[in-house]
């Protein structure tokens, strides 16, 4: 079959190269083999037309256009002299009739127009296609000029999803479902639910989906190997990618991975940082939970088995584990407090997409609830699954991020008799209190919002304690516990009326 | 090969008839006693029997281990340390400094006594506070350390002031379990060691059958491995109970070949009754099938050698 017969009505091809397609509506990476294909499309946000533009081959017109003035220069003679005039002409008009042609990718911005010279495109990697379009997409100078640093990862990644619906990087078809999903991100996996063999053509269709992804209301992670850690965020780092989950067990690999995120960040131009989304998938990862956690101010999430949607309590004992669940549990809370890290659940990732009433039987959606609302009353904030189903279930059991509170005002005092009584190292310092009073809103989210309203950044962080500075591996002093050295209540009201 | 060390059994190095015999219960490890199954005045007269009992005690197949005084590691080391040792098993340990001297002596005796460099490992036991404060640095103290995670519980409860008796209710020890559990899969040593399960299934207290093959059972499915053994009783239930099960071997091979085929036809994992099999439940499989294969192996080889030892005793020596 010919890549003809895939097209829709109205959707031609513009140019190809190897087996790239580009159409008018999207590129094609087109396969045939002798019993099967592989066909993957890339869908176009962000280029609103993409053409084929013949141009003038203006080194050819140049050469023909010396050679006459030459040759007339010379002087009207010999048969050879007008021999020569001919010849240039003759070059002259190849090059303004056979002229190259290009590829015109236009952007959304006006100025947003790549060109590309197909002359010899059939020699070229498909790759090459994909990276002019890439580059189309890039965000216009004058746009990343104008912004003075990137905004820190906390302004950005601190929204904290309810749900995480993980998909196939290289199924675009199930991509597109998540993204019209209940979902709050869309992540990626570039890695196990990904065959070894089809790795390298979901790090090629990485970008448009992040792009695709990125246009939509949706946020989008991706998570990568730890072996190919370098290739897949080459791949997945674009505009529109929140962040990236990987299996780091070490402060060590957590930083390595936030090198490779700066510097491309950096050549890509992207507006905002990248966040890491540690997985804790490895004894020694647990081991090390606090200081992996604090590596990096990137880290904004932990990944983490959460509550086993296999356990009941009849087969509780019949799944025991070591180190003991409720030690792991605590470790793992206690270490991403600390470091001011929230816990992201995984939910049903033991069970094939598509098994859920096979194997929980026709009371799936109160399994799952069952599951989510256990979750939650373990400290996890948002849950990730690889079941469209179980997302309802995550957006409900899960705080997520809260609606902005911009109205609230704070209330009345009340009556003296009323006053709640206030042990005196709780009590509000002059200076603080001065400072509460002008905030218009809720304290505590303005500075995490950078001055910016929750419903452009969303990041509240509801359970995280505050991040600890630089690399904590020991505890600083103002992370001592207060102790008052003194439990009798001030005797003189010092509290702010 | 995989060793297969699901019973490690004590045996006083004092008792030559207990030696001589230990082969008749088939344990895949002998733990020769200098500590506390052996009076203090009995102590130098076990390290004089000790050399001799080697390979009495490995007669039935078995690996012969010794368990030293934490007080008089030098003395016990220069008695014990022999070929045909696989291990020192050290009780309280505490610090790293005491694994990296131990290892220090060990090297000295091995070049000494022409043993196989680095070839008696180190089992170090939990059975203090500070011992559980510092498990990691313990289990990382030397390469000699290849299983880890045995705690002393009756010592331990009694370092910690909790009752040993109220193990059989609920789990005092939950968190120095977790502790030393975590640091020795950390590490990726083989877990060594019990989880808990209720009833009377403690090291010290077996008189439930019943509630120690389940302990053990429990302790197969959460990881561990080998398990010490004061009881005959003991050793009959974890070489049966601390391997895999005829149906997860069933099941392991199954799920390989669910997987083989998922991977032939480029897909990421197969499914089995609804659950993934991707390519960890893979290599968890190929792990289970191998270990059972070196558990029948290692029955065979003590079965030969038992047959060996009974002939010998009816006919008389050749």
């Amino acid at each position: 079959m010919v890549i003809e017969e895939y097209l829709q009505p109205g959707e031609r091809i513009v140019a190809s190269c190897a087996d790239v397609y580009a159409t008018n509506q999207r590129l094609i990476h087109y396969t045939p083999r002798s019993k099967s294909l592989t066909f993957r499309e890339f869908g176009y946000p962000h280029v609103n037309t993409i053409k084929l533009v013949p141009k003038a081959r203006l080194s050819t017109m140049v050469l023909g256009f010396s050679v006459t003035l030459l040759s007339l220069l010379a002087g009207v003679g010999s048969p050879f002299q007008v021999g020569v005039a001919v010849l240039g002409v003759a070059a002259m008009s190849m090059g303004l009739l056979m002229g190259d042609r290009y590829l015109r990718i236009t952007g959304d911005e006006k100025d947003d127009i790549v060109e590309w010279r197909l002359r010899d495109a059939s020699r070229k990697n498909g790759k090459e296609l994909i990276s002019a379009v890439q580059h189309a997409m890039l965000p216009p100078v004058e746009r990343v000029t104008n912004a003075a640093t990137p905004e820190p990862a906390a302004a950005h990644s601190g929204a904290i999803p309810r749900s995480v619906l993980l998909v196939p990087a290289d199924r675009p078809e199930q991509v597109r479902t998540a993204l019209s999903s209940a979902a709050d991100v869309v992540c990626l996996d570039m890695t196990t639910a990904v065959h070894s063999t089809n790795r390298e053509t979901a790090r090629l269709m990485a970008w448009g989906e992040v792009t695709a992804a990125a246009s939509s209301s949706k946020g989008v992670w991706a998570r990568i190997g730890v072996d190919s850690f370098r290739e897949d965020l080459d791949a997945c780092v674009w505009p529109g990618l929140s962040g990236v989950v990987i299996a780091a067990d070490s402060v060590e690999r957590v930083r390595l991975i936030e090198e490779t995120l700066s510097s491309l960040e950096e050549e890509r131009k992207l507006l905002q940082q990248v966040g890491i989304v540690v997985a804790l998938e490895a004894a020694a990862a647990v081991w090390a939970v606090r200081e992996t956690l604090a590596a990096s101010p990137r880290v904004n999430a932990t990944v983490v088995g959460a509550h086993d949607l296999l356990e009941t309590p009849e087969t509780t004992a019949l799944r025991p584990s070591y180190p003991d669940p409720v030690y792991m549990q605590g470790r793992i809370t206690a270490g991403a407090t600390e470091a001011g890290v929230p816990m992201i659940g995984l939910l049903g990732t033991d069970i094939a997409p598509g098994h859920l009433v096979e194997v929980l039987g026709q009371v799936v959606g109160k399994r799952l609830a069952q599951a989510a609302k256990a979750s939650r009353d373990d400290g996890f904030i948002g849950g990730m699954t690889i079941h469209p189903e179980a997302v309802a279930q995550c957006n409900t059991a899960f705080p997520g991020f809260h609606p902005p509170l911009t109205a609230l005002q704070p209330p009345p005092p009340l009556p003296a008799m009323w006053q709640p009584v206030v042990p005196s190292y709780f009590e509000v310092k002059p200076e603080q209190a001065a400072v509460t009073s002008t905030a218009p809103a809720v304290p505590s989210m303005v500075p995490l919002n950078n001055g910016a309203t929750p419903q452009e950044s969303n990041t509240w962080r509801p359970l995280a304690a505050p991040r600890l500075p630089g690399i904590p591996h020991s505890l600083s002093a103002k992370w001592r516990p207060v102790v008052p050295s003194d439990f009798k209540r001030a005797t003189t009201p010092s509290r702010p009326q | 090969m995989t060793d297969v060390r699901r019973s490690m059994l004590f045996t006083p190095a004092n008792v030559r008839r207990f030696v001589e015999g230990v082969w008749k219960h088939s344990p895949d490890i002998v733990v020769l006693d200098l500590e506390d199954s052996v009076a203090p005045e009995e102590k130098q007269t076990a390290r004089e029997m000790v050399q001799d009992a080697i390979p009495l005690a490995a007669r039935g197949g078995a690996e012969v281990a010794v368990r030293i005084n934490a007080d008089t590691v030098v003395e016990d080391c220069n008695a014990a340390i022999w070929p045909g040792l696989c291990a020192v098993v050290l009780p309280k340990a505490e610090t790293q400094e005491q694994i990296a001297a131990l290892d220090a002596l060990l090297t000295r005796l091995e070049t000494e006594r022409s043993m196989p460099a680095g070839s008696v490992e180190i089992m170090p036991m939990i059975e203090t506070a500070i011992g559980v404060q510092n498990a990691y640095a313990i289990a990382a103290a030397s390469g000699r350390i290849r299983s880890f995670g045995v705690l002393g519980e009756a010592d331990l409860t009694a370092d910690l002031g909790a009752s040993f008796d109220a193990l059989q209710t609920h789990d005092v020890l939950a968190y120095p379990r977790g502790e030393v559990g975590l640091a020795s899969r950390a590490l990726g040593l083989t877990v060594n060691g019990r989880a808990w399960t209720p009833g009377k299934a403690t090291i010290a207290d077996y008189g439930d059958i019943e509630a120690l093959e389940r302990s053990i059972r429990a302790s197969w499915l959460a990881g561990c491995r080998s398990t010490f053994c004061i009881h005959p009783r003991q050793v009959a239930a974890a070489n049966e109970h601390l391997r895999p099960s005829t149906s997860e071997v069933a099941e392991a091979v199954e799920a390989l070949r669910v997987y083989t085929e998922a991977d032939r036809a480029r897909l990421p994992y197969g499914v089995l009754y609804g659950m993934v099999v991707d390519a960890r439940i893979a290599q968890e499989s190929r792990d289970v099938i191998e270990y059972a294969a070196a558990c029948d192996a290692k029955e065979a080889s003590k079965a030969s050698r038992r047959a060996e030892i009974e002939a010998e005793e009816r006919d008389g020596p050749v």
